[in-house]
């Protein structure tokens, strides 16, 4: 008897064991690399004029992104090689156009207010700072795919009002980084900058013809990607 | 925010480890107690079943109110999804506690209950460790023909199980991890099978083919069926040791979500099993086996890796 019972004692510590830990859920985590998105904002507000020289005035100007879809860099010229298959595929970047639910992509709705010079972060005030970035997988990325959506224009050229209000400009831009975005053990935080110079925005604007077509789209798709560009930084220490 | 998250997780790991050396070692200290304590000459299990061939727990040939206890230390890996891009790597280690009554001579029922480790690392570089529950089973093995009663050399059963949704959903970001990744499927699952065991000492064959079908579970998921092959012959070298080689073969059925089949989900994978079964008294019994993959015929981006496992099994 006493046999019997030395050895339940382990069977009941192994069933205590995990008695404990199923009603303890264990849990640990380790949080991975993060990027964090911005708004960087060119204007001089003195200087602004269109395309006709028109002195321009900006009462309101905003542009909603919708989606920042990272495009990873292409296998190089030795795997490239090494690979049979893969030489007849695309040599830059592979894009991957998977939607908003994929890894690489940030699919929150964001303004950015081109009245206001400098930096801002992307993602609503009212969700704190929860969405103004995302953890997309490590790599080495080499360009970005953003799709934009809603316009709001009002101001004045050469005093005469202009008012403007786009709910789709149907507008997606695949801007590539000058160097190479990198996030990896080492470098685990990063910044991807939304350039946008809203003087040169401007300047490729003919207000003459927007006033007369304030709903076409089509007028400002090449003038904001020409005044558009992003970058890639290493975040900056903290404090 | 980053400093909370490293602190909340050398407290939950501090946790995590705490309790597993606790199993750890409980099961070591249940394996040194058959040691310690070796079993006097009661009725030993191979003289009731009038066969000395070794067997783990579900290839046995039971007796009335034979009661088996099995506890055992696993390891796998699997890994799913596109490198750099939606990969997740698992590493389980996991702990299962079976407990076998024998009824009758025909009727064998037992309970397995799973503890799991895991380790997940994704493609973002971030890593989690989760102890949870696994899905426990209850299963019933119904001998159909055995062709003596006393030392039969042919048996012949039926298996009929049911996997129960007691483990955990495992979330991410919000969204629920893919079903191949989770610890249980969040549904009932039953399964079928038959079972056949040839004892010709000193050799045995033990043969299980089962088919479980799922139904519908987290979210409306639904796991594909899967059907099991596993076959092991032993050669009973020594009265008290005996080796063992087989095959562990696995066909799942396509996985199914809402939005309709999950890429890497379903598909073929065999392994071929490698291991030992050894005798430390005469009612305990300590085997270890490891699974090397194959042929590897998963769906999409799906691969599986070397698994081992070390158990003991005890007869009260």
């Amino acid at each position: 008897m006493i046999f019997r019972l030395s050895l339940l004692v382990p069977f009941a510590f192994v069933f205590a064991a995990l008695l404990i830990l199923s009603s303890a859920g264990c849990h640990s985590k380790i949080e991975g690399v993060r990027l964090e998105l911005l708004s960087s904002i060119t204007l001089n507000e003195e200087s602004l004029s269109d395309s006709e020289d028109r002195a321009v005035e900006l009462d309101r100007f905003e542009l909603t992104v919708e989606m920042v879809e990272l495009i990873g860099c292409g296998p190089g010229l030795a795997a490239r090689i090494l690979s049979p298959l893969s030489i007849l595929g695309p040599s830059r970047a592979r894009a991957y156009h998977g939607g908003p639910t994929t890894p690489t992509t940030y699919a929150h709705h964001t303004t950015v207010d081109l009245t206001l010079a400098g930096e801002a972060p992307f993602g609503h005030s009212a969700d704190g700072e929860s969405d103004s970035g995302f953890s997309p997988p490590a790599n080495d990325y080499c360009a970005a795919f953003v799709r934009l959506g809603a316009l709001n224009l009002i101001g004045s050229a050469d005093g005469e009002g202009f008012d403007a209000a786009l709910e789709h400009l149907r507008l997606d831009l695949s801007l590539e980084l000058g160097e190479l975005g990198t996030l990896d053990e080492l470098e685990r935080e990063a910044e991807l900058l939304l350039e946008i110079d809203v003087n040169l925005l401007v300047k490729e604007l003919d207000f003459g013809v927007l006033m007369e077509n304030p709903s076409s789209a089509e007028l400002f798709h090449e003038a904001i990607r020409r005044a558009t560009s992003i970058s890639w930084r290493k975040k900056p220490a903290e404090g | 925010m980053r400093l909370g998250s490293s602190l909340a997780f050398s407290g939950a790991s501090l946790l995590a480890l705490a309790s597993f050396a606790l199993a750890s070692f409980a099961l070591a200290s249940f394996v040194l107690a058959s040691f310690v304590f070796p079993a006097r000459a009661r009725a030993c299990p191979t003289c009731s079943v009038g066969d000395p061939t070794l067997t783990t727990m579900g290839a046995e040939a039971p007796y009335k109110n034979r009661v088996r206890l099995s506890l055992a230390a696993s390891t796998r890996g699997d890994r799913l999804g596109r490198p750099q891009f939606d990969e997740i790597r698992l590493r389980e280690q996991r702990f299962d506690l079976t407990a076998a009554w024998s009824a009758t001579e025909r009727l064998v029922l037992s309970f397995n209950l799973p503890l799991s480790h895991r380790h997940f690392a994704y493609a973002d570089l971030s890593r989690e460790n989760i102890v949870t529950l696994g899905d426990a089973e209850l299963r019933a093995r119904v001998i159909l023909f055995r062709d003596r009663r006393f030392s039969p050399r042919h048996l012949l059963s039926m298996i009929a199980g049911l996997e129960m949704p007691t483990a955990p959903r495992i979330d991410r970001y919000g969204e629920r991890l893919p079903l191949e990744v989770q610890p249980g499927t969040g549904s009932w699952d039953p399964t079928l099978g038959l079972g056949y065991d040839l004892f010709r000492n000193p050799y045995s064959l033990h043969i299980i083919a089962t088919l479980k079908i799922s139904t519908p579970g987290f979210e409306g998921s639904l796991a594909g069926p899967s059907g099991r092959l596993l076959a092991t012959f032993q050669w009973q070298a020594h009265q008290r040791f005996g080796l063992r080689a087989g095959v562990d073969t696995r066909l799942d059925g396509i996985t199914r979500e809402s939005y309709g089949e999950v890429a890497n989900s379903g598909g073929f994978i065999a392994f071929t099993a490698l291991g030992f079964v050894a005798s430390m008294t005469s009612k305990a019994l300590l085997h270890a086996f490891v699974y090397i993959p194959t042929l590897n015929f998963l769906r999409g981006e799906h691969d599986e890796g070397v698994a081992a496992s070390l158990g003991f099994t005890y007869d009260i």
